[in-house]
């Protein structure tokens, strides 16, 4: 038996994975009865409606194969489930769910980087240094760092354009939202704030 | 003629809502700014409502509705532009207008192609209006009688329609709503406060936000999928002239115009209609009815664009009819419209109408002075949108991509629901690469809890009995209507033909 379609193969794999996950996390709600369902009836049915959908999905890949090579790459599934690992890691040693999630996210960002996926890589590690420090370092300096870089991205960047483009975007997103539409975001780096960030204790 | 006297009145409600200064603005506002990031290559209306939601929560909910409506029709807009003039169509409706538009283009015919475009869509956009205005009583007043099992069939008849309508694997697409059904149901569950898949963490006892969810798979995905492609593509945005439309085009395209508004609008309100079959349908029709057509179609013909565009527009519209009546919404961009309505504290549904007319005839009367902003807007406008289209793509993505960050900050002024979205963002990119469509995952996560608290509701009112969705009528027919599109789709005559269709076309 050979994989005739890496696609569905894979994304059979996925739906039963993600199917069995919910239908045993579910087992530990209240099932309760038809006319009564506890919150893990519909999650349970759900998870293995999923799994078994799946199943089909992963079978019907499976068979004679037309003698073409269809791979595809499962580098960005690895990514995905490194950041959760990650994530659940440093939950389960006691960071708190944000932090947890920050670590999980940017472990992910740095292994895509050097496992060949580079552009989503920095894109979306530009947008996770951008999410975790608008609040400590303030809009100018979170939108300069975010196109710098998210611009690392591309092979066709030029300096210029990338000033040109930081001076233009902080001049917006000022104006738009914070004068403009009047969120509620520091637009100067907070020196107290940056200190509470990285000593928890600092809270109390 | 009583009806129709009410809905002249209803009407009349509506544009004295509209016709204010300030909601005028807002849907001016709603119409440029859509239009200005639908226009740009590669992010759809989807991703473009995503984007500027958070740019509508300070309004009150009439005007933030009106401001959104205005994106939708911006956005719709904008794609076909980009479509006609960079062949890069921003979402799966403008694929049709770009057969033909692209190389009217290549013609140096650009301008007749927008123009036609333009007027289509005003065309379908009033009747589509219309039709939204006339049908919507009648049915909310069915809505009424609906009980949980009705409501929980409906939903089940709206996903089902909307994969089998789409393209690509049906098993996958419905293991996708599953997906987003599961996800849906992340946070505390409302009739027992137990916290589900929420792992203790106390930012998730209120959901996913599904901002993220949108935000992630269709903003960052294709951000991401558009960064690694090489910049090779070819712009007509230098021969962008004779914007008005001679009369020979005119009488030429007037008859397509009026039946692609014709189709779209009845698709319109099809669950799991909506633009894309619509533009694929009216084509298909075009096609086949001009015998001899003096340009082939695929190589620039005018009714070619004329027919899609109207009726992707008229569709558009049209598919407000199950959202603001029954509550359902029939794709995944009305699904973000029950996201917004939701964060204004607006249940979409029929009772809609009745608690605050002002609001339901004020949208409507602003859906048809969107679009006639647009024809005004973007005729003048369109040599701004071509010059958009000349800035390259390595410029334009990290713009694009601040914003879709402070939009995402915005929801909840935290950290944790940007990081969420970088972790939908991945999974979007997982999704792309193994062919999953992400569009119903968006529905199935909207719908979740939903479709729980129906089928809770029904199967107590039964006292457990499962059949109560299969004696009450209704609720029968619409579950037989479901499993025969699924049957009728699976048999290998028609999957084949099925395939055929929206390969190539």
């Amino acid at each position: 038996m050979k994989i005739k379609n890496y696609q569905d193969f894979y994304a059979g794999l996925m739906f039963i994975i993600f199917g069995g996950l919910a239908a045993w996390l579910s087992t530990s709600y209240s099932m309760g009865t038809g006319a009564r369902m506890g919150p893990g009836y519909f999650p349970f049915w759900l998870g293995i409606i999923l799994a078994a959908l799946g199943a089909i999905t992963l079978v019907k890949a499976v068979g004679v194969s037309d003698g073409k090579e269809h791979r595809i790459s499962l580098k960005p599934l690895v990514v995905f489930i490194a950041m959760m690992a990650f994530s659940l890691l440093a939950g389960l040693i006691g960071a708190s769910p944000n932090a947890s999630l920050a670590i999980g996210t940017i472990a992910g960002c740095v292994l895509s980087f050097f496992i060949g996926m580079r552009s989503m890589g920095l894109i979306l590690g530009a947008v996770t240094v951008f999410g975790l420090m608008l609040k400590s370092l303030g809009l100018v300096v979170c939108v300069t760092l975010l196109v710098i870089i998210a611009s690392l991205a591309s092979h066709e960047m030029r300096k210029k354009e990338v000033i040109a483009s930081i001076i233009v975007l902080v001049g917006m997103s000022v104006g738009i939202f914070v004068y403009g539409l009047k969120l509620q975001m520091p637009v100067w780096p907070d020196m107290q704030e940056l200190g509470r960030q990285f000593v928890p204790a600092a809270k109390k | 003629m009583d009806a129709f006297n009410i809905l002249i009145a209803n009407l009349g409600i509506g544009f004295g809502v509209a016709f204010t200064l300030q909601n005028l603005l807002y849907c001016f506002i709603g119409c440029l700014l859509g239009t200005l990031i639908g226009v740009l290559p590669g992010i759809g209306p989807i991703a473009t409502i995503a984007m500027l939601l958070p740019a509508t929560y300070a309004l009150p909910p009439v005007a933030a509705l009106i401001m959104l409506a205005g994106i939708y029709y911006g956005a719709q807009y904008g794609g076909s532009t980009t479509a006609i003039l960079v062949n890069l169509p921003g979402e799966s409706s403008s694929v049709v207008t770009m057969l033909d538009g692209y190389q009217m283009a290549r013609k140096g015919r650009a301008g007749a192609a927008l123009s036609v475009a333009a007027l289509g869509s005003f065309i379908a956009g009033c009747f589509g209006t219309l039709i939204l205005a006339a049908f919507a009583a009648p049915l909310a007043e069915l809505a009424f009688k609906f009980g949980p099992a009705e409501y929980f069939s409906l939903m089940v008849l709206g996903l089902i329609g909307a994969v089998v309508l789409a393209s690509g694997s049906l098993i996958k697409a419905i293991g996708m709503i599953i997906l987003g059904l599961l996800l849906g149901l992340v946070g505390t569950d409302v009739n027992t406060g137990v916290s589900r898949f929420a792992f203790g963490i106390p930012e998730l006892s209120d959901g996913i936000g599904f901002i993220s969810v949108a935000m992630g798979v269709f903003g960052f995905a294709e951000i991401i999928a558009n960064v690694d492609m090489k910049e090779a593509r070819e712009t007509f945005t230098n021969k962008v002239s004779g914007l008005l439309l001679s009369w020979a085009d005119f009488k030429n395209t007037i008859g397509a115009i009026i039946r692609g508004t014709g189709i779209g609008s009845l698709l319109g309100i099809l669950p799991g209609g909506g633009a894309l079959l619509a533009a694929f349908a009216a084509y298909t029709i075009e096609k086949k009815l001009e015998k001899n057509p003096p340009i082939p179609y695929g190589q620039g013909n005018i009714r070619g664009v004329a027919g899609p565009e109207a009726a992707n527009n008229a569709g558009a519209q049209t598919s407000f009819i199950p959202l603001l009546t029954l509550g359902i919404p029939p794709n995944a961009v009305m699904a973000l419209m029950v996201g917004a309505m939701t964060i204004h504290n607006i249940q979409p549904g029929p009772q809609v109408m009745t608690s605050n007319p002002q609001l339901f005839w004020g949208m409507i009367a602003s859906m048809w002075i969107g679009n006639l902003m647009l024809v005004i807007l973007n005729l003048p406008l369109i040599g701004m949108w071509v010059q958009l289209l000349k800035v390259p793509y390595r410029i334009l993505y990290p713009a694009i991509l601040m914003f879709c960050c402070i939009g995402v900050f915005s929801v909840n002024n935290n950290s944790f629901d940007v990081l969420i979205t970088v972790l939908f963002g991945v999974l979007g990119i997982v999704f792309l690469r193994f062919g999953c469509e992400a569009a119903p995952l968006l529905l199935g996560f909207i719908l979740g809890p939903m479709m729980e608290e129906n089928l809770r509701r029904a199967m107590l009112l039964s006292r457990g009995d499962p059949t109560v969705f299969l004696t009450r009528p209704l609720s029968a027919t619409m579950l037989a209507m479901a499993l025969a599109m699924v049957v009728i789709i699976s048999l290998p005559a028609i999957s084949k033909k099925r395939k055929e269709t929206f390969v190539e076309e």
